[in-house]
C-alpha cells in the first residue's frame, strides 16, 4: 500500500468534520399522467425521435422508414430482426459504421433517457456509429431517476450509460450542433 | 495583479463584455425553468446536502469501501498525496505501457494537477477531446468556466484558430461548419489514441464503480476504443449507494444547462475485456479544506457551474480574471483555502448578492463562506494597505455614533458643494461608470426628530 493512501486515510480521519443537517420538507418524486408523452418530449428537446411498434416483427419496417437507416451501407445490430451488413473485429473498425440498433434495457420519463448496457463491441458500435436506434419495451418505463435505479444495477457490467439524445455540443457560442463526436440521430423504437 | 485589474481588461471589450454576460444569464434561464419542472427541487437540494455531508463526515471509511470494491472488480487504484504525485503516477502508467498518444475528456482535476504539461514535457501527446475544451488547447490557454471552457471566445476567434491549427478556410466562423472540422480532426485522434483520461463526476462507494457525463460522447469514445482507461477524482468524489446517483443526477444537468440529463451518463465497473481500468484518487489539499470547519462544505461542490452562471461579477469579468483552476464564487473560496495570499481578491469578486447560495444544487451557503473568506483575509493582513485603512477608518466611525452622524454632515455639506472633478476623482471607482445619488440636506434621524418636534 502506498504511503499516500495511508496518509492521506489517516489525515481523513482525524479530522472531525461538523455534521450538516439541513432541514428537509417531506417529498417525493415526480411521476407523470402520461409517462410516454413526457419521455418523447424530453427526447425531442435534446434533439431525438420516438418511434412506436406492436410487436418485434414490425422493428425493419418502421427503421426503413426512416431516411438515416434507408440511406445506410454498413448496419450492425446483435438484434435478430435486423440484417447486419457490417462486422468489425477491432473496436476501430466500427468507425466506418452507418446505423447500429442497439437493445435498450430500460426508459425514464423525465429525463427522455434509456439505458444501455453493451458489450465490449455494441459499446464501439453505439459511439462510432453515424446514427444510433434503440429497441426498447414500452413496460420498461418509468417515470424517474429513482425508478430506474431501483431497477437497475450498473455494478453488473463492465459499462452501461444513460443515452438521452444524439451527441451534442454548444461550445462555440452556445450554439447548439448535433454530432460533436457520436451519433449525429438517435432514434427510441419502444415495443409492446 | 488582483482580480479587479484583470477584470479591467475584459470589461473593456464591451461587445464581448455584454455577450458574455448574455449567454450565461441565458443559460441561468434555462436552469430556472428546468428547475421549476420538478416542484420537489428544495428537497432533492436538501436530500444532496444531506448525502455529501454525511459522506464528508466519514469520508475515510467511504473511500476504502469504495476501494475494495474498485479492486474487486478488477480495476487498480492508485493515490496520489499531491498534484507532483498524480502526474507521476500517470506518467509512469503511460511510460511502462510505452503509450506516447492519449486522449482526454474533461477533468478539472487534470487542470488543477497541470497534467497536460508534464505528460507533454515527458514526449506524451494529450488531446483534450471536449471541443471546448480542445479550442482553448489549441490556444494554449486555460479553460475561464468548467462547464463552458470557451465561453469568452468569439465565433470569428474560434475559427481563426481552427484555420491556424486545423487548417479550416480563413474566416470560416459557423458553429456547425467548425464542430464539423473539429470532429473530423478529432476522430484521428480518438482512433490513434492508446490510451484515455478521463474525470470522474461521481464514485460510487457500494459498488467501487464511477460515473462520467458528458454532451458530446467523447469520454465513451476515449475508453470504447483505446485499452487502457485511467479515471481520475478528487476524494471528494463519493457518493455512498448507487440510488444516491440519482439524487445528483436530476441535479447536475439541470443546475449546468438546464438538460434533464446529459446525452450520455456513463457507469464504469471495472475494466473492458482484455483492457485496464487505473482509478487515481487524489488529496491535493482537499483533506486540509475538510479539516477547515468554515469551509468545508464547499467540497460538497458537484461542479455544475451554476453559481458562475449567475454571478454578476463571474458575468461581466470573465472567468480568466480569477487565475484559478476554479473561477466564480466557489473558486474564489476553494482557491484562497490553497494559497491564500495568491488569491486573496477573489473573495471580494462578489457583491454578497447571495445568488450563488440561492442557485446551488447541494446548498452551499457561497456568499456566507466568501464573506467569512473576507473577515479572515483582513485579520491576517491578506488584503490591500488602501482597503484596510478604509475598513479601521469606516470601523472607528460605526463604533461612535457622535462621530457617525458627525461625518454624515460632514460628506452632505462636502457632496453637495464640490467640484463634479473632485467628487469623481480617483478614489472613487464606484463612480466610474455609475453617478453618486443626489446629497440630501439632512439625514433620516434629523428630519425624523424634526417631524417629531412638530407632531408635539
Ligand atoms: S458551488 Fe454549487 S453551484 Fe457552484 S459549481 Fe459547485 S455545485 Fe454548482
Amino acid at each position: 500500500m502506498s504511503a499516500s493512501r495511508e496518509s492521506i486515510l489517516r489525515r481523513l480521519r482525524e479530522t472531525r468534520v461538523p455534521r450538516h443537517h439541513p432541514a428537509a420538507a417531506a417529498w417525493s418524486p415526480l411521476r407523470y399522467a402520461d409517462p410516454l408523452g413526457e419521455f418523447e418530449q424530453r427526447l425531442e428537446v435534446a434533439g431525438g425521435s420516438c418511434v412506436e411498434i406492436a410487436g418485434r416483427d414490425e422493428l425493419a419496417a418502421a427503421l426503413g422508414a426512416l431516411a438515416p437507416f434507408r440511406d445506410a451501407e454498413k448496419i450492425a445490430s446483435p438484434l435478430p430482426e435486423i440484417l447486419s451488413t457490417w462486422d468489425a473485429a477491432d473496436p476501430r473498425g466500427w468507425a466506418e459504421l452507418d446505423f447500429a440498433v442497439l437493445e435498450g434495457q430500460l426508459a425514464v420519463a423525465e429525463s427522455g433517457a434509456v439505458w444501455v448496457a453493451p458489450s465490449d463491441s455494441e459499446r464501439s458500435a453505439c459511439f462510432l456509429a453515424e446514427h444510433l436506434a434503440l429497441v426498447v419495451r414500452r413496460d420498461s418505463l418509468v417515470h424517474n431517476l429513482h425508478e430506474a435505479y431501483a431497477v437497475l444495477d450498473p455494478s453488473r457490467s463492465a459499462f452501461g450509460c444513460f443515452i438521452a439524445g444524439p451527441s451534442k455540443t454548444a461550445d462555440i457560442e452556445q450554439a447548439l450542433v448535433i454530432g460533436a463526436h457520436g451519433p449525429r440521430s438517435l432514434v427510441v423504437v419502444f415495443w409492446g | 495583479m488582483t482580480h479587479p485589474e484583470r477584470a479591467n481588461a475584459f470589461a473593456n471589450n464591451e461587445d464581448r463584455a455584454r455577450w458574455h454576460d448574455q449567454a450565461l444569464w441565458f443559460v441561468r434561464d434555462r436552469r430556472d425553468r428546468a428547475m421549476q419542472g420538478l416542484p420537489e427541487w428544495e428537497g432533492l437540494r436538501a436530500e444532496a446536502a444531506r448525502i455529501k455531508g454525511e459522506t464528508l463526515s466519514r469520508l475515510a471509511d467511504q473511500l476504502e469501501s469504495f476501494e475494495d470494491n474498485a479492486i474487486a472488480s478488477g480495476a487498480k487504484v492508485h493515490w496520489a498525496g499531491d498534484a507532483r504525485e498524480f502526474n507521476d503516477i500517470v506518467l509512469d502508467l503511460l511510460r511502462t505501457r510505452r503509450v506516447t498518444r492519449v486522449v482526454k475528456s474533461k477533468s478539472m482535476l487534470t487542470e488543477e494537477c497541470q497534467l497536460n504539461p508534464w505528460l507533454e514535457a515527458h514526449g506524451v501527446e494529450v488531446v483534450d477531446t471536449d471541443l471546448g475544451e480542445r479550442i482553448v488547447q489549441l490556444r494554449r490557454e486555460p479553460p475561464s468556466h468548467i462547464v463552458f471552457p470557451a465561453i469568452h471566445l468569439r465565433k470569428e476567434e474560434i475559427g481563426e484558430t481552427f484555420h491556424a491549427h486545423l487548417g479550416s478556410p480563413k474566416g470560416l466562423a459557423d458553429p456547425t461548419r467548425l464542430t464539423e472540422i473539429a470532429r473530423g480532426d478529432l476522430r484521428s485522434k480518438f482512433l490513434g489514441a492508446q490510451a484515455g483520461i478521463t474525470g470522474v463526476n461521481f464514485a460510487i462507494a457500494e459498488t467501487g464503480g464511477i460515473v462520467v457525463c458528458t454532451n458530446e460522447g467523447n469520454a465513451d469514445l476515449g475508453t470504447a476504443l483505446p485499452p487502457i482507461h485511467i479515471a481520475c477524482m478528487g476524494i471528494e468524489k463519493l457518493v455512498p449507494k448507487t440510488a444516491d446517483l440519482a439524487v445528483f443526477l436530476r441535479l447536475l444537468a439541470r443546475s449546468a444547462t438546464g438538460q434533464a440529463i446529459t446525452a450520455y451518463t456513463s457507469h464504469f465497473h471495472g475494466p473492458r475485456e482484455g483492457g485496464e481500468l487505473h482509478i487515481v484518487i487524489v488529496d491535493n489539499g482537499r483533506s486540509e479544506t475538510l479539516a477547515n470547519p468554515s469551509f468545508a462544505r464547499a467540497l460538497s461542490c458537484i461542479r455544475c457551474g451554476a453559481c458562475m452562471n449567475t454571478c454578476p461579477v463571474f458575468r461581466r469579468s470573465g472567468g480568466h480574471s480569477y487565475e484559478a483552476t476554479i473561477p466564480g464564487p466557489i473558486g474564489s473560496i476553494l482557491e484562497p483555502v490553497r494559497d491564500a495570499a495568491r488569491h486573496a481578491s477573489l473573495p471580494f469578486a462578489c457583491t454578497l448578492c447571495g445568488s450563488c447560495t440561492d442557485v446551488c444544487p447541494v446548498a452551499i451557503p457561497l456568499h456566507h463562506q466568501l464573506k467569512a473568506w473576507r473577515g479572515e483575509l483582513t485579520e491576517r493582513a491578506l488584503t490591500g494597505k488602501w482597503k484596510r485603512f478604509c475598513l479601521a477608518l469606516s470601523r472607528a466611525i460605526f463604533e461612535r455614533p457622535g462621530l457617525y452622524s458627525a461625518a454624515g454632515r460632514l460628506v452632505r455639506w462636502l457632496g453637495r458643494r464640490l467640484p463634479r472633478r473632485w467628487l469623481y476623482g480617483k478614489a472613487n471607482t464606484w463612480g466610474i461608470a455609475r453617478e453618486l445619488p443626489e446629497f440630501p440636506s439632512e439625514s433620516f434621524r434629523e428630519r425624523y426628530r424634526r417631524e417629531r418636534a412638530r407632531e408635539r
